[in-house]
């Protein structure tokens, strides 16, 4: 028998469909104005697949398992070393001319990033997760 | 600027989505004996409905840039 859980996952998978869609149909626009339809509809399929999943989740018909704390915490060192990998990579490649004239990555905090580069932190502290911070504050 | 072959495809594949996900949920609001969702399932089909014109419009706009 089809039921009202059924028809929400039904529902969920469609959005799905509907917003690999647009991403996809955004991704191939040459029009702008077309780009941008395409975007505006997309935000508003993932706003009813939200909308959708809450309504299921506050039903307990789809309760995703929550991630484990220390899982977390060993992902966050390790992409913070991966970060330090890459920078310090790039920064072997820049040469004292290329700076000057500025057409090389620098790798400093600029507003909209989210992961600054925290080279005044001591080694001890190296591994720890600091939320973004706004250095110009 | 002209439609490209690509984009009428994606139009057309979007538009066939969203003709079906409006028919579902009209279907699903009738089926459905629980208030709220009937109710949310209308108010998604409105939206879809929404959807569907706006790419009609997008649609009928290169159509008319054609004719002149």
């Amino acid at each position: 028998m089809f039921e009202d859980k059924d028809r929400l996952t039904d529902n969920l998978l469609t959005q799905k469909q509907l917003a690999g869609g647009y991403n996809h149909a955004a991704l191939e626009a040459a029009n702008s104005q077309l780009l941008d339809a395409f975007t505006g509809i997309l935000r508003d399929e993932h706003q009813i697949q939200h909308e959708i999943f809450m309504e299921m989740n506050n039903r307990g018909w789809y309760q995703p398992k929550t991630a484990n704390m220390n899982d977390l915490n060993q992902h966050i060192n390790r992409w913070h070393q991966e970060l330090q990998r890459v920078q310090n990579t790039a920064a072997g490649r820049v040469t004292p001319q290329q700076t000057v004239q500025g057409n090389m990555p620098q790798y400093n905090f600029q507003p909209g990033m989210t992961m600054p580069q925290q080279t005044n932190i001591p080694p001890a502290q190296n591994t720890m997760y600091r939320p973004p911070q706004n250095p110009m504050a | 600027m002209q439609l490209t072959e690509m984009e009428l495809l994606q139009l057309g594949e979007q538009l066939r989505c969203e003709a079906l996900a409006i028919n579902k949920n009209m279907m699903y609001a009738q089926e459905s004996t629980d208030p709220k969702l009937q109710q949310l399932y209308t108010k998604i089909a409105d939206r879809h409905r929404g959807h569907y014109e706006i790419l009609m419009r997008n649609a009928q706009n290169f159509a008319q840039q054609r004719q002149f």
